[in-house]
């Protein structure tokens, strides 16, 4: 894998922006922040700060972890956003980057910004024909405060080539276009176990579920009863839903839909 | 109870609701900022405030004959009125922060509104209403209560640029919508320009040509306020056409649902008074699109119009070819005052005043049509159209924010579809997909024209 050098970057900018192995990077504020084999990104306007949430923990196999709320802020260039110690916020490049087809890219903290213990990815892999501005997991590890100063240079882009040959025939949705950060979306943990056959799992506050013997034992159930008495589970299984007894999307409840 | 005592709590009720409102502006939350205007405006407020507690405070202390204790009495009457009367304005203006305005587009439109020379130093502080409509609060009406509390306790003027806009809350998140703000803007022209003595004047004078005898010099000046009122409406919509050029009216026409107007074939029925019930506070929409689509001919967007096919166009089409004896209105023709008559006298003279307004301004259709298939391909492409490319050997070059809304407007009108055929799973023809992608697109205009006024030195705020 080659990593591009300045004036092979400077190449793929030089294509008009619709061509397939076209690089975009814009706004390009300051035609100086090319290294020899990287270009400097600045820090974007907006952030979304995470918010203490309701239960102590962030659960990534219910539907609840989507609706994490996070405060969003604006910092206009010229201003300035806190981030306290030991803090962690999502932010954004200013900069929108198209990716061209074939190439790779992977983002990292410049190293003025992390010798101040300051790490803003930790998801640094950029697909190839990805384009939107990069959200940053901004993360301040240090024991004091630091200013983040909308516009500042804070990561560096370095760019590589890969082995694929065609442009793809269409582009997957979640690799198009944001310009703010966005707040984490990620597929239900529980699905993706369930996937792979594993339909026992430790729910928080409820000790062990295990959804393949339940959902087996009240599809038996279901073929037993009477319509009236079909009713009355469907019922039940709404008060353990709306109880939290069971999760809310969890494949039992759809059993009695 | 005495009198004094009556005072004091007069003047401590006064105070404590003053300071309230103050107080919603140091209350501000961090995660907020404001556009430069708005803070300038809380300025303004908060230094007025502090004027009104120091003058009621010292007033109370020195002023202790009966004379002087009425008539301080009085003054904390006025000053309450007033204080009421800017109280709508600063909560609402607190809530459109920079996160629930279209900040970028309102930049813009400021910007392009100082390239006027007269008004190249004119701000405008935007609040939410809770109208479905866009507003100019009257500078004059807001003039006269502001300082009407300047002048009794020696506070600041209230800033002689500064202008008053409002959007409905709901659109705050719309780019292409907003398109509609120039319109307020127009307003404020209107208003600096005082137009509308100059209109009164025309009218008066067209009116007593064909005045018959018996009308009374109130019914006159009920006629005149009227036809005044809908050449400021026409006036403001043929200005906020020459300033941001077509987007403007095909805002109009979507989000006053103007394309109802036509049959599926595009075109207006046959026949038919235009405007029959419509000649209220304001013309009737046909009209207001006539007279856009006049300008718009004039400044050369015409060809963009014509090869459009939209619905929204086609109004624009369908109403130009109207002539003034199409408009009629029963109820107003049964009045034996011509007022229709007189209206199209005057009419001509809105493009005459057009001109002299926006003295200085230059038409943005060529710079548009030079950029705008470019910015149109980047967006089918799902890219930021800020810094543009036409071909490996071309040099880079920005739009201007002008440019960039026209041409995403129209890609929006007639281009989603391409998009989001580039989209794995993005059913053009689902509602929900398509406002997604509508909100991407919308975005990225926004992101391009931040871009644009960050490379040109004026980041947004």
């Amino acid at each position: 894998m080659t990593v591009l050098s300045k004036g092979a970057i400077q190449d793929r900018l030089k294509l008009p922006g619709e061509h397939e192995a076209a690089l975009v990077i814009t706004p390009l504020l300051d035609e100086s922040k090319f290294d020899q084999d990287s270009i400097d990104l600045r820090l974007g306007t907006h952030f979304l700060l995470p918010q203490i949430p309701p239960q102590p923990y962030f659960d990534q196999s219910g539907a609840r972890y989507a609706k994490q709320t996070y405060l969003q802020l604006h910092a206009p260039i010229g201003s300035y956003f806190v981030l306290a110690a030991h803090q962690t916020v999502l932010g954004a490049t200013l900069e929108f980057i198209k990716m061209p087809f074939d190439l790779s890219g992977e983002i990292l903290t410049k190293s003025a910004v992390a010798r101040m213990f300051m790490l803003i990815e930790t998801a640094p892999w950029i697909h190839p024909a990805y384009r939107g501005c990069l959200t940053l997991e901004i993360a301040n590890v240090s024991n004091a405060s630091i200013l983040l100063y909308p516009g500042m240079p804070i990561g560096q882009l370095v760019l590589m080539e890969t082995a694929i040959k065609e442009p793809p025939v269409e582009l997957s949705g979640s690799y198009v276009g944001p310009v703010f950060p966005e707040a984490p979306n990620p597929s239900n943990a529980r699905d993706q176990l369930n996937k792979v056959g594993i339909e026992a799992y430790r729910r928080p506050g409820h000790g062990w579920v295990r959804e393949g013997q339940m959902r087996k034992d009240l599809q038996t159930l279901l073929n037993s009863v009477s319509p009236q008495e079909k009713t009355s589970l469907q019922r039940l299984v709404e008060i353990l839903t709306d109880t939290g007894a069971l999760p809310s999307d969890s494949s039992v409840s759809d059993l009695v839909k | 109870m005495e009198l004094g005592e009556q005072l004091v709590q007069d003047a401590v009720s006064l105070t404590r609701f003053v300071s309230s409102i103050v107080d919603l502006c140091d209350d501000r939350s961090s995660a907020s900022a404001h556009l430069q205007s708005s803070e300038r405006f809380f300025a303004y407020i908060k230094e007025l405030s502090s004027a009104t507690s120091v003058y009621v405070a010292i007033s109370l202390k020195q002023k202790t004959t009966p004379t002087d204790l009425l008539q301080l009495r009085n003054e904390i009457g006025i000053l309450r009125v007033s204080w009421r009367f800017l109280h709508e304005f600063v909560k609402s203006s607190l809530d459109a922060d920079t996160l629930r305005l279209p900040t970028a587009l309102v930049q813009a439109i400021i910007e392009r509104f100082r390239e006027i020379p007269k008004f190249d130093d004119a701000d405008f502080v935007i609040y939410h209403s809770d109208q479905f409509n866009y507003l100019n609060v009257r500078l004059d009406v807001f003039k006269q209560q502001a300082d009407q509390i300047s002048s009794l306790v020696s506070g600041p003027q209230f800033p002689s640029n500064l202008s008053i806009v409002g959007i409905p809350y709901s659109q705050a998140s719309s780019l292409f919508w907003n398109c509609l703000i120039p319109h307020e803007l127009g307003h404020y022209v209107f208003g600096e320009l005082a137009l509308a003595v100059k209109f009164k004047k025309e009218i008066e004078s067209e009116l007593l040509k064909r005045i018959p005898s018996g009308i009374t010099p109130q019914q006159r000046g009920q006629i005149i306020e009227l036809l005044a009122r809908w050449m400021e409406e026409l006036f403001c919509d043929v200005f906020a056409v020459r300033l941001v050029g077509l987007c403007f009216s095909i805002a109009f026409t979507e989000v006053f649902d103007t394309a109802m107007f036509l049959e599926v074939s595009g075109m207006l029925p046959p026949g038919g008074s235009r405007g029959e019930t419509e000649f209220r506070e304001y013309p009737p929409d046909l009209l207001r699109i006539r007279q856009q689509a006049r300008v718009l001919q004039k400044d050369g967007w015409w060809d963009t119009v014509q090869s459009l096919d939209s619905q929204y166009a086609n109004v624009l089409m369908a109403a130009v070819g109207l002539k003034d004896s199409d408009f009629r209105c029963s109820a107003l023709q049964a009045n034996p005052v011509p007022v229709l008559e007189t209206f199209f006298a005057v009419l001509p003279n809105l493009e005459v005043e057009l001109e002299k307004a926006a003295s200085g301004l230059q038409v943005c259709a060529q710079e548009w049509k030079d950029s705008a298939d470019i910015i149109e391909r980047y967006l089918e492409y799902g890219i930021v159209p800020s810094t543009l490319r036409r071909s490996t050997e071309g040099e880079n070059f920005t739009p201007s924010p002008i440019a960039l809304l026209n041409s995403a407007y129209r890609f929006y009108i007639r281009s989603m579809p391409a998009l989001m055929g580039r989209i794995k799973d993005a059913d053009p023809n689902d509602i929900e997909k398509r406002i997604r992608w509508t909100r991407r697109v919308e975005n990225w205009t926004a992101k391009a024209i931040e871009d644009v006024l960050l490379l040109n030195g004026r980041p947004t705020k």
